[in-house]
């Protein structure tokens, strides 16, 4: 089953002189893979990653989510696809400083349509699932910087999504709430069993996953199968 | 349906949470909105007072009635100089003409006079002062709004015989005669005693002045001691009681047989003023819509502003949001539903400007109110009026910051610190 195809996606920016941030990238990322996604500064992960989960859109090249040609979509539905197909965490948590854990988490299904007494129980189990069950009414700011990325892990996952994109999940963290954080994902990969696209420069952060994809200039320079070292 | 509630639910509860958050500055945003709203609730209330006020006193006047003195206020609105000038050129009103008018219209119309003067007025050790002495003919119960509460009524026996008896107002009743019941008993006024053989229902007050501080006495005893000339004097008329005639009818009756009684020639101008409850109505009517047409204009610029002002403040909120905004649109928020959090936001902050408003020209009101004894409270239009405005100022002033919020780029807005 094939969760993530690229075919000849190229991504550039600018008018006259454009600046191409991915060119003719050819990738295919089966469903329940892991995937590291590493490079330098300005080899076009972001790119890639805005791309995958339909935030931007290639120059040329098609991009299927699950079988879903992205490119055709119209922004509602582009929308719809993310909140509900793809789960998103950030390397600086992202969550909204006004709103509770519960609020938080409940966020994305509230935005579905789904009623406060139907989306906040469901909230509260993922919260105790990811282990804030302690800390089901406290703010952001209240928490560490582990549980709040824990906060967020609850949140892309509370459609258990067949995909999740994670931007340096653990670059804000020290590396043993990073650990904590890599486990996390394990345990729940084993649970959810969704493909984790994870773009690091945490080289720890590799052993955690299956596969390894460099990409240089905005090309893939390296694509290899890893030895799971967790 | 479920699905509308819902994202109505969670945009409204974020617009709470977000308003909340920064409380000092949303008052102070909506600073304007709580003057423009408290300043446009009040003048409604004061417009709504005072005409309240006018037409109780074109009700005392007496639907049907109609009044002729020598120059009313109402004939001179917004010419001060003309009124005077009036007052001091036209000749009084006289028993004269009075009389003559009587003459004139015996068949149709009843015709009574009411001369006033001020006198204090005594019993026993006790005085009251700035009681009204009001000297009236036999037929003014028909004519005025007084009603008898006890005793009788001043006839024209008493007014034939200028009978030292009056009739008086519950205030001075009350005052003079605290234990005592005040019929068959004698008050004093300027060295007379006078009888007591009637008592007034009360009137009530209007602008914090009693209307109940009173003594009638008979038109003929009246002249007796004052005298009559050189005063002017009200004359009032009013169909008689087996006559149909319209309103209009015995007012142009009774202009006419006043022209009549002045010798005026067809093309010269009244030399005296006629006033009906209708005509006090229109001309309250007149001043009313003078200041609306002013004050209303004025504050709704002011009202603008405040717009502006909150529409500035929101445009500060997108920006400093915008990550949150990014946020939102990147797990899963539609454009419109960061639009209605917005525009909701707006609206919440301006009603709730209104609502302070509101509240804030109620307590004014109430303390008007109490100040002047003007009966005065906040209209429910007004209120509804209020509440609408405020609402609809953060709706028109929110759409602009709102649209802007929706638009952003998400992977722009993502990466803003």
């Amino acid at each position: 089953m094939r969760m993530i195809e690229l075919v000849d996606v190229s991504r550039s920016y600018g008018g006259l002189t454009k600046v191409a941030a991915l060119s003719n990238i050819n990738l295919t990322i089966g469903a329940g893979e892991r995937v590291a996604v590493m490079g330098p500064s300005g080899s076009g992960k972001s790119t890639f990653l805005n791309l995958v989960c339909g935030l931007d859109q290639p120059t040329a090249g098609t991009i299927l989510i699950d079988g879903v040609d992205i490119g055709i979509l119209d922004d509602d539905s582009r929308t719809r696809l993310r909140r509900e197909r793809i789960g998103m965490i950030f390397q600086t948590f992202n969550l909204l400083p006004t709103l509770t854990a519960i609020e938080n988490v409940a966020l994305p299904l509230r935005l579905n349509g789904m009623s406060r007494r139907v989306a906040e129980p469901r909230a509260v189990a993922m919260l105790k699932r990811v282990g804030l069950g302690g800390r089901l009414d406290h703010r952001p700011d209240q928490l560490s910087g582990g549980e709040r990325q824990r906060m967020a892990i609850a949140r892309a996952l509370i459609f258990e999504p067949p995909l999740l994109l994670a931007d340096e999940p653990t670059g804000n963290l020290d590396s043993q709430t990073g650990d904590e954080i890599l486990d996390l994902l394990d345990q729940l990969h084993g649970e959810l069993n969704m493909t984790i696209l994870l773009v690091t420069h945490n080289e720890e952060a590799i052993r955690f996953c299956d596969r390894l994809v460099r990409l240089r200039d905005g090309r893939v320079v390296n694509d290899e199968k890893m030895e799971r070292g967790r | 349906m479920t699905f509308g509630l819902s994202r109505w639910g969670e945009a409204l509860r974020v617009a709470i949470a977000a308003t909340l958050a920064h409380r000092l500055r949303s008052l102070l945003t909506v600073t304007g909105i709580v003057i423009g709203i408290a300043v446009v609730t009040v003048v409604a209330a004061l417009l709504e007072g005072a005409q309240e006020f006018i037409n109780k006193t074109a009700a005392g006047l007496g639907p049907g009635i109609v009044r002729i003195d020598k120059a009313s206020f109402q004939d001179f609105v917004g010419d001060a100089q003309a009124f005077a000038e009036a007052r001091a050129k036209r000749p009084d009103v006289t028993l004269e003409d009075f009389r003559g008018l009587r003459e004139r219209l015996r068949d149709r119309l009843e015709v009574g006079v009411r001369l006033d003067a001020a006198l204090p007025i005594g019993r026993g050790g006790r005085s009251l002062d700035g009681v009204i002495v009001q000297g009236g003919s036999a037929n003014i119960y028909e004519l005025t709004t007084v009603k008898l509460d006890r005793g009788r009524i001043l006839n024209e026996f008493d007014d034939q015989y200028r009978r030292p008896v009056c009739l008086i107002g519950k205030d001075v009743d009350e005052y003079l005669f605290p234990d005592t019941d005040s019929l068959g008993r004698f008050v004093k006024m300027g060295g007379l005693e006078y009888e007591v053989v009637g008592v007034a229902a009360p009137l009530g007050s209007s602008i914090g002045a009693s209307q109940d501080a009173f003594v009638q006495i008979p038109l003929g005893t009246f002249t007796r001691i004052f005298g009559s000339r050189s005063r002017s004097i009200t004359l009032l008329t009013k169909a008689r009681a087996d006559q149909t005639i319209t309103n209009s009818e015995v007012e142009e009756l009774t202009r006419v047989a006043m022209r009549l009684q002045r010798g005026l020639q067809p093309g010269d101008d009244d030399n005296f003023s006629v006033t009906t409850s209708k005509s006090i109505e229109a001309f309250a009517g007149r001043i009313t819509s003078i200041v609306a047409l002013v004050l209303y204009p004025l504050t709704g610029i002011a009202l603008a502003v405040a717009g502006v002002v909150v529409m500035n403040m929101m445009l500060a909120s997108v920006t400093e949001r915008t990550r949150e905004i990014g946020v939102r649109l990147a797990i899963g928020a539609r454009r419109s539903d960061i639009l209605i959090q917005f525009l909701l936001e707006s609206t919440l902050l301006t009603l709730v400007g209104g609502m302070i408003g509101v509240i804030f020209a109620a307590l004014l009101v109430m303390i008007a109110a109490l100040a002047t004894g003007f009966s005065l409270s906040v209209p429910l239009w007004a209120l509804i009026a209020a509440l609408s405005v405020s609402s609809s100022i953060g709706i028109i002033f929110g759409v602009f910051p709102a649209r802007r919020a929706a638009r952003l780029d998400p992977i722009e807005a993502l990466r803003k610190e």
